[in-house]
């Protein structure tokens, strides 16, 4: 298509050039009605209609059904609730990190609960949005083991350029030893982790966030029961390290702006420390 | 309108306004078949897609309508551009001139819109279901 | 038309001279501070350009800020929040302030003398028009200069804009503010429209318009279409922000697409309603410079109209990954695909042309040269994006960011840039520097591809749109330096261009007459000006009568045509017949007033009060807008003439005083109802959209509506009203006075209950707007048509109060025939509300 569009481009620029400057003197009219009839009209219909054509039959095929695996994704300012709804066993619950298996046509549940997002993954396929009210669908394949970056792409607010998320697609059988393992929770961390998560605790951190096998069963952010196991963290604004970690739970609003989280500014920096190392652990 | 021996303004866009009824029709016809289908549009049910044959068929007499229309602009057309003996390109300031241009105007819409309408037709040839 | 027929009372200089002198009395523009009372099309017109243009750098800025921002990854140069609103302010800018206005004030500029008209026909309308554009364009621009712009992006998408706790008041600026712009442009279309079905030159049929004149009938029809659909969703908008209206929550029933289709139903014709008008300025200049006549005329016409229609279906490629049925899109990427043909044909009637004349190469060709470049390559993206599943990858990207760049530079910004370097002399008396145009030409096409190019690999690689930073090593560093680079170059360019144009040039020659040697009416404008437009309204016969009428500027100089004298001192110009042009009537345009600015400022005054919600303030102002209008509307219209009748010149004799359907206001009237109908049709529109959205059916039980009884009953009282209003025509006819006013009293009690009777309905039944979005639909459709019964009765007693006064009389009849007009609209709008209100509900149970 794109070199289709570079020779039109260059004929008819052609054609003006040498009108203009090449030969300024008139041509018997006759060439300039063959020009309007074959070049305006002719060629433009021919081509258009099969174009249409072609991706109209394109169309159906692009929305064929999944293989089973459904993945609910919801977009919310300005993270990703992920929900793995395998077709044998339970729903599995995290976020801002999507694990798919290579070659299986995998569904997503798009939705929100606040405002438009939409849910994009560049490397494998177009884009959906999520729309309050509606659930849409998008089937994607990952060709290929690897890490792929998505992204929202329909304006959601403050830090709308800071909601991403990574895609890891793994080998079937890993995915699915995977997503068996995920029914039981991590083992219970030790050391600096332990009072990391004792502190995570006492400064309420549970009323938002989830840690499977704790108190913490808070639904309003993001799921952090595996999330040591992520690359990243705040939607993919920031690599997942302790420092980071730290930063992110001190500064919430200047990394992130209008997050829902509020930032905790006074908190010391070893009991910030702990907490980052509790999380950290959670893999 | 049909009758009219004067070419008008509305004359000239008989055949793109076929052409947007017969759009709206379409469309319609498409939408409302799959938004009322789906036991509910809004949400997900993983049930098959509802099939969309009666509205492709409405949308096929629609669009035979259309083309119908079309033709009988360009009937009307022809017949105003053959009245009077002017010349191309219709540039002075009579009567005949008046006629024939739009008259020839109208036809190159009727082309246009009867291409249009050709290709508004063709998703419901394509798509199948509410997928 | 022979010498000898022309007018030879004409021979006399000295009599020419005491004609040229009452034009010019009667014609002068006002100095010192009644400067800016001014209506005449030439300070009007000049002044909407500059205003435009002005918003067009301002917007232009904001753009720079963009750049600046993004031209290195995390960037902290501006806040995210600051940010989102000067992306939000560049679009809206750039295609409310800038875009569609400068499509009007060029044509107000440059469309009377190009039908040899002396001004267009509502004068006062147009500076009406202009006042409501600056004080709204001020306001919404002033905003962010107190962190209140909008920030929800040009398509101010909700839930996040119509939530309090998302975005402040920029929501409701963005909404009332360009409600109010938007009810200008309107304005201007039905005076386009009119002025140029109406008020061609005597001999100009529909085949010898100029180009220019028939993409202006087509655009502004298209903005008769297009615009209110917007406003419609405004007002459900609002209605939502202000008072809780469910219409785009999902919570209680509403839905957010619904605003995304109003917004497109006007958004996508929008596109074409900037981009027709800027090819309109090539179609002049085509043939200018090619030194022949346009080849393909008729193709003109049929690409004109044909991209008219065809943009109409166009809006859901705007919509593509929103999930709607494979089909639903397809018809819209067929449509979208459609409409590149008459695109293309434009473009090859102009090529044809070209290679068949003898073309002189000049600064406004080079302008037309890059337009063609730039846009062929839009045109061409837009074909890719048109088709669903590259779009599903393409949309809200950088890809998309670049296209509409592409098609709206190259399509209008160009363009216009041309038409600026060629009208320039007609405009301003002087030529532009070929030497700054080349300069500010290169500068400003490597600027724009510089910048744009790059963007399209940027999408494609993954980079959304909108996004206020970006993280490093993404692979979009590099691409956004460059394009960061380029905007500044193509800024420079834009500052080139618009030194040319500013700076001073007292002490350079003037242009010479007719300087491209162009072949069109306005230039038989003389250099310096005149005041009075055109000297004597010509008899046209050929599409280029410069080129092709013998003598023809000598006798237009020697006034041998109409209209060559003031003898009143009042200022005259020809209305003549749709198709043929035959002269009806000569027509009394009204003179410099300060009432329009007046009643601008507070109709802006109410609306700028609405949006901080001070609703004593914004009645009190609506009262006094009101009361301005009708004062305005009592003394500058429908005016009685001192005699029946007038010699305009070659021994014809037309009347001053026409009503009904040959008169201009009939017409304007007309218009402005289709416009309406078009907003009533949106809101119908939602109505089933909400009702196909909920499978099965709207909630609730039969007695859940408004009922039969008490619309039925205002659908007979309203008819009533009708029909004692026709009655009171016709009584008006007959001249018996006392019998119209009887009737005219019958029908606005009639209308008063009608509209009382149809607000009861709803209520009686205890809808409760802000329980789901069923009743508020109904309130809303309800409140329409009964504030239309409203109009009509305001419109009925001011029909009284004329007859009271002896300005409505059996001979002088304008204002019953215009309100009887609306009337007829009114029928068909309750008509409507009722079967859809009351029958429909009955008819799906």
């Amino acid at each position: 298509m794109a070199i289709g569009a570079g020779v039109v481009w260059c004929l008819v620029l052609g054609v003006a050039v040498y009108a203009t400057r090449i030969r300024p003197d008139p041509h018997e009219e006759a060439v300039g009605w063959r020009l309007i009839l074959w070049g305006g009209v002719v060629f433009p219909t021919v081509v258009l209609a099969a174009l249409l054509v072609f991706g109209l039959g394109l169309m159906p095929q692009l929305r064929e059904p999944g293989e089973g695996l459904r993945i609910d994704v919801s977009g919310e300012q300005f993270w990703w609730r992920v929900t793995y709804r395998p077709a044998d066993g339970p729903a599995v619950v995290s976020a801002n990190e999507i694990r798919v298996p290579v070659g299986e046509r995998v569904e997503f549940g798009l939705t929100s609960p606040d405002v438009i997002h939409a849910f994009w993954i560049p490397a494998l396929g177009g884009k959906v949005d999520m729309i309050p009210g509606r659930e849409n669908r998008l089937v994607l394949k990952a060709e290929k083991p690897g890490t792929y970056r998505g992204a929202c792409t329909e304006f959601c607010g403050a830090s709308h350029a800071l909601m991403a998320f990574d895609v890891v697609a793994i080998e079937k059988a890993a995915f699915s030893a995977w997503l068996a393992a995920q029914a039981t929770p991590p083992s219970p961390p030790e050391g600096e982790a332990a009072r990391g998560r004792e502190l995570f605790l006492r400064h309420g951190c549970g009323a938002c966030h989830r840690v499977a096998g704790t108190e913490a069963a808070g639904e309003v952010g993001p799921d952090l029961t595996r999330f040591g196991a992520r690359a990243t963290l705040g939607a993919a604004t920031l690599a997942n390290t302790p420092d980071n970690i730290a930063r992110f739970v001190r500064e919430t609003g200047a990394l992130k702006p209008r997050a829902k989280m509020p930032a905790y500014p006074n908190l010391p920096g070893e009991e910030l420390a702990a907490i980052a190392a509790y999380l950290g652990s959670l893999k | 309108m049909i009758a009219s021996a004067r070419a008008s303004l509305i004359t000239l866009i008989a055949a793109p306004t076929a052409w947007a009824a017969h759009f709206l029709t379409s469309y319609v016809i498409a939408a409302t078949a799959c938004a009322k289908t789906m036991a509910d549009a809004r949400v997900f049910t993983g049930a098959a897609w509802p099939d969309l044959t009666p509205a492709r068929i409405a949308i096929g007499v629609a669009t035979l309508a259309a083309l119908g229309v079309i033709a009988l602009s360009t009937r009307q057309a022809l017949g105003h551009w053959r009245d009077g003996d002017a010349e191309p390109p219709y540039d002075d300031a009579t009567r005949d001139d008046r006629q024939q241009f739009l008259g020839y105007a109208t036809l190159l819409l009727c082309g246009l819109s009867a291409v249009g309408v050709v290709f508004v037709a063709l998703p419901a040839v394509f798509i199948g279901d509410c997928r | 038309m022979t010498d000898a027929a022309l007018s030879s009372a004409q021979d006399d200089p000295e009599l020419r001279k005491a004609q040229e002198e009452r034009l010019t009395r009667t014609w002068e523009t006002p100095k010192g501070v009644r400067y800016w009372s001014a209506v005449n099309n030439s300070e009007v017109g000049l002044w909407y350009t500059g205003t435009s243009f002005a918003f067009f750098l301002f917007a232009g800025v904001l753009g720079l800020m963009i750049r600046t921002q993004l031209a290195v990854p995390g960037n902290d140069f501006l806040s995210a929040t600051f940010y989102n609103q000067v992306f939000t302010l560049h679009g809206t800018a750039m295609m409310f302030l800038f875009a569609v206005p400068i499509f009007e004030a060029v044509a107000i500029l440059i469309l009377p003398e190009m039908l040899g008209a002396r001004d267009l026909p509502f004068p006062r309308l147009s500076s009406f028009g202009y006042w409501c554009f600056l004080i709204g364009g001020v306001f919404v621009c002033g905003s962010i200069f107190f962190n209140a712009a909008p920030d929800g992006g040009w398509f101010m998408y909700p839930p996040l804009s119509t939530d309090h706790k998302q975005t402040g008041i920029g929501a409701d600026v963005w909404l009332l503010g360009l409600s109010f712009i938007e009810v200008a442009s309107i304005a201007a279309a039905v005076e386009l429209i009119v002025g140029t079905l109406k008020c061609r030159p005597p001999g100009m049929r529909i085949n010898l318009m100029p180009l220019y004149a028939w993409y202006v009938l087509v655009v502004a029809a298209m903005i008769l279409f297009a615009f209110p659909p917007l406003i419609a969703g405004d007002i459900l908008f609002e209605m939502e922000r202000m008072f809780d209206w469910p219409f785009f929550d999902p919570a209680r029933g509403g839905d957010p697409l619904l605003w995304q289709h109003l917004f497109w139903i006007f958004g996508h014709p929008e596109v074409y309603i900037v981009f027709l008008p800027a090819i309109a300025l090539l179609a002049m200049i085509v043939p200018t410079f090619a030194q022949r006549p346009i080849l393909g005329y008729s193709w003109i016409v049929l690409a004109a109209v044909g991209t008219g229609f065809l943009s109409f279906g166009l809006w859901v490629h705007h919509m593509f990954t929103t999930g709607l049925p494979s089909i639903s899109l397809a018809f819209f990427s067929a449509a979208s695909e459609a409409v590149a043909i008459p695109t293309g044909v434009q473009i090859f009637v102009f090529l044809a042309t070209l290679l068949a004349g003898r073309v002189v190469y000049s600064v406004p060709m080079l302008f037309a040269i890059g337009a063609l470049g730039i846009f062929v390559f839009g045109g061409l993206t837009g074909v890719m994006v048109a088709l669903a599943p590259f779009d599903w990858q393409a949309h809200d990207t950088y890809f998309v960011v670049a296209h509409l760049h592409y098609t709206l530079v190259g399509g209008m910004f160009f363009p216009l840039i041309a038409g600026v370097y060629y009208f320039y002399p007609f405009v301003k008396d002087r030529k532009l520097s070929d030497r700054l145009g080349k300069w500010g030409f290169w500068l400003m096409f490597i600027g724009f591809n510089v910048t744009f190019l790059p963007m399209h690999v940027t999408g494609l690689r993954g980079m959304p749109r909108r996004v206020f930073t970006y993280a490093e090593g993404l692979g979009f560093d590099a691409l956004n330096m460059v394009s960061t680079v380029g905007a500044f170059v193509f800024a420079a360019g834009v500052l080139v261009v618009t030194w040319d144009v500013l700076r001073p040039k007292g002490k350079e020659p003037y242009a010479p007459r007719n300087p491209w040697n162009a072949g069109t009416l306005e230039w038989l404008s003389e250099n310096p000006g005149k005041e009075w437009g055109v000297r004597t309204v010509p008899i046209v016969s050929t599409r280029y009568p410069l080129w092709q009428q013998p003598n023809f500027v000598r006798d237009y100089d020697e006034g041998r045509f109409y209209l060559p004298d003031a003898e009143e001192g009042q200022r005259e110009t020809l209305i003549t017949s749709v198709l043929d042009a035959r002269p009806v009537q000569c027509l009394r345009v009204p003179g410099n007033s300060f009432m329009p600015m007046g009643a601008a400022v507070l109709t802006g005054g109410a609306f700028i009060a609405a949006t901080f919600y001070a609703w004593t303030l914004t009645i009190l102002f609506s009262i006094a807008a009101l009361a301005a209008i009708v004062t305005w509307l009592w003394r500058g219209t429908a005016v009685i003439p001192e005699k029946a009748e007038k010699d305009v010149g070659l021994g014809l004799k037309l009347p001053l005083y026409v009503s009904g359907p040959d008169s201009v206001g009939w017409w304007a009237m007309f218009i402005t109802m289709i416009g309406d109908m078009s907003a009533f049709a949106s809101l119908i529109f939602g109505y089933f959209f909400y009702w196909t959205i909920h499978a099965s059916g709207f909630p609730g039980g039969p007695g859940a509506g408004p009922g039969l009884v008490w619309p039925g009953l205002a659908m007979a009282l309203g008819a009533a009203a009708w029909g004692a209003m026709l009655a009171a025509r016709r009584a008006n006819a007959a001249d018996r006075p006392q019998a119209l006013r009887l009737l005219l009293v019958f029908a606005v009690a009639l209308a008063a209950a009608s509209a009382a009777a149809l607000l009861w309905g709803p209520h009686a039944s205890g809808l409760d707007p802000k329980s789901h979005v069923y009743p508020a639909t109904v309130w809303i459709i309800a409140i329409w048509t009964a504030v239309h019964l409203g109009v009509g009765v305001i419109m009925t007693l001011y029909c009284l109060a004329r007859s009271l006064g002896g300005r409505l009389t059996a001979a002088y009849d304008i204002d019953i025939h215009n309100v009887a007009l609306f009337w007829h609209f009114a029928l068909v709008t309750l008509g409507v509300t009722v079967a859809t209100l009351a029958l429909f509900p009955l008819a799906v149970r």
